[in-house]
């Protein structure tokens, strides 16, 4: 594996701004609105893997290895989501789908030892010797989570939920959200991605309202570092939020005022397809994962193509118990 | 996050791989087949500041037998303080000590407890040649181990005074059940294992004593509980909290004459219930 330490990353991110400007093909196009087809387009997919520690499951490598080799397909094919983010990579095999897919760029999520922080209630208080009580919340795994993009993250960030951000089960692990700035071949304009993996409902195996209360906690934390995160550049965040639950989905689009891209590519099915075999309600709200997005001043985002993909099997076996959710948006720049 | 310095062949990777990006494109290098790079990220600052100084002190009634094993129980009034510092040093009522070891699920280190003996409170003077136990300082470790809401906690004591010799080990398990958010359940299962000349100092009788027949117990399991904690937020910084504990004496304890005197039980209770304030 190699490291980048940010300076060399903003070098990185530089360098093709700088090779942009003298690069006659598609350089007058960089200030001017870009319509129609010939508009570059941006393909994200949103994928739980189900990849859970090893110790918990078996025979999930061959699912893994499946799970790359589409995604190597597909870049043979050169239809390739220039950008993934994944959920439920615990395993830490899950990596060779990081590292054996093309993807240049890899930001993991944090780790069972990274930051999160005890917070006003914890889960294990009720211990009643304080020597049994931790200053830190205890997590036997990482977030997860993981961002795979073709083109330069010159910043990255993230935030672990603290002990009062997270509910049963789901606390043992380091759950988080991950912000990532991308620089993209298509403007100067970066592009905010932000991937995370919300509360469970009924596998975090604790009572709904502490359930329900954690999760509208994530959705306050999305909200405020989304906010100090931003500098008006387009951001999508994707993910599985388990927002299938009508008043998480109610809670969360009232504090995270974007658009559902399932919403936008339905209302404008004249120019917005969708994968054979997808159903409305596997892109809207009968779904935990979900893409939603904001535009800029100089550049919008249009849904052109949403589907649930990875719905083959392998010997019987389904790759996850999620399908993927992948959008191609229609990159347009304005002055 | 991992963080390592970025390597000449790595910088090398990165800047091969954007300059040959097209300008205006929708694809990029297909034949990339290198190690990716990973990228480090930072955390987002935080306003929360962990507390040096944590702890509770609380007010109430409590319940205890008037000596260890008593069939009597007197109420009063109690007191429950807590403190810790920086979560390594920490005082509980009448105990103290320090953790020394911590990792994932397991945490050590020093403790020391003030025993309080067995004082004259009148009832005594029905065992007017039961002497008094005056009290003592003990002084051991403890580990404690947790998994979610699961624990289970270990203290060894060895008694360093001249009023109280031996060993004491407690081991105690307790699993929180949560049912709302502001509400806490805490079940507890323990047992105290006891040597013979610990049990000695509370049941022991010497030789020559007109009103029972002189005993020395040996060690062994002493002593079984089982124990409801319960808490109960009222606002931010107050609790109500409360426990009840029901306790069987075992073996040498329980074969003591004293505790099989009409003065005497093998079934000891013990309980608190009170307002606790948090700081």
């Amino acid at each position: 594996m190699v490291y980048f330490k940010k300076p060399f990353l903003e070098l990185a991110a530089i360098v093709p701004l700088l090779f942009s400007v003298v690069t006659p093909v598609g350089a007058q196009e960089s200030d001017t609105a870009v319509e129609g087809a010939n508009a570059p387009v941006l393909r994200l997919l949103s994928y739980n893997i189900n990849g859970l520690p090893s110790t918990l499951t078996k025979g999930k490598l061959p699912l893994f290895e499946r799970i790359a080799e589409i995604l190597r397909e597909r870049r043979a094919s050169g239809t390739q989501p220039q950008v993934v983010v994944l959920q439920e990579a615990f395993d830490k095999r899950t990596a060779l789908i990081a590292e054996t897919t093309g993807y240049q760029y890899v930001y993991k999520g944090p780790g069972r030892r990274d930051t999160s922080r005890k917070g006003k209630a914890h889960w294990v208080q009720g211990t009643r010797k304080g020597y049994a009580q931790r200053p830190d919340p205890q997590k036997i795994a990482g977030s997860g989570l993981y961002i795979l993009s073709d083109y330069p993250i010159f910043d990255a960030r993230y935030k672990a939920f603290d002990s009062d951000a997270c509910a049963g089960f789901d606390c043992l692990s380091n759950k988080a959200i991950q912000f990532a700035r991308i620089q993209t071949p298509f403007s100067e304009t970066p592009i905010d991605i932000v991937n995370s993996h919300f509360n469970s409902r009924s596998s975090a195996k604790a009572p709904g309202k502490i359930v329900l209360k954690a999760h509208r906690k994530q959705t306050d934390l999305l909200a405020k570092y989304l906010d100090q995160f931003s500098k008006g550049y387009p951001v999508i965040i994707a993910g599985d939020f388990n927002t299938k639950q009508d008043k998480r989905y109610q809670y969360f689009r009232q504090n995270i005022n974007l658009i559902d891209a399932g919403e936008a590519c339905l209302s404008e099915r004249q120019t917005c397809d969708i994968r054979e075999g997808t159903r409305e309600e596997e892109l809207l709200y009968r779904t935990n994962d979900k893409q939603f997005f904001a535009n800029s001043q100089s550049m919008r985002l249009e849904p052109i193509w949403a589907g649930r993909n990875f719905d083959e099997e392998l010997n019987g076996k389904p790759l996850s118990d999620h399908l993927g959710y992948e959008i191609h948006y229609r990159i347009l720049l304005s002055d | 996050m991992t963080r390592k310095l970025a390597t000449g062949a790595g910088l090398l990777t990165v800047l091969v791989g954007v300059l040959s990006l097209p300008a205006i494109a929708n694809d990029v290098d297909a034949s990339f087949g290198g190690r990716p790079i990973y990228i480090e990220a930072d955390e987002f600052d935080d306003e929360r500041k962990a507390d040096s100084w944590a702890g509770q002190i609380g007010f109430g009634l409590s319940m205890a037998p008037r000596f260890v094993g008593a069939d009597e129980h007197v109420a009063s009034l109690g007191f429950d303080l807590k403190v810790s510092y920086k979560d390594t040093i920490f005082l509980e009522n009448n105990r103290i000590g320090a953790v020394l070891y911590r990792n994932r699920f397991v945490r050590a280190g020093a403790i020391a407890r003030w025993n309080l003996g067995r004082i004259d409170t009148g009832s005594l003077s029905l065992l007017e040649t039961i002497p008094e136990v005056d009290d003592a300082f003990e002084l051991g470790g403890f580990a404690a181990a947790s998994f979610y809401k699961l624990f289970l906690t270990t203290e060894v004591y060895f008694g360093v005074g001249d009023e109280l010799k031996g060993t004491s080990v407690e081991v105690e398990a307790g699993y929180t059940f949560e049912p709302n958010s502001q509400w806490r359940i805490t079940p507890i299962l323990g047992a105290i294992w006891s040597s013979g000349r610990y049990l000695d100092t509370f049941y022991g009788v010497q030789e020559g004593n007109p009103d029972f027949a002189a005993y020395r117990p040996s060690g062994g399991l002493a002593e079984t509980y089982v124990e409801i904690a319960t808490e109960r937020r009222l606002g931010k910084n107050w609790l109500f909290k409360g426990s009840f504990r029901f306790s069987e004496l075992l073996n040498g304890a329980a074969d003591s004459p004293i505790v099989q005197s009409d003065a005497g039980s093998r079934d000891q209770l013990q309980a608190f219930v009170g307002i606790v304030w948090l700081f």
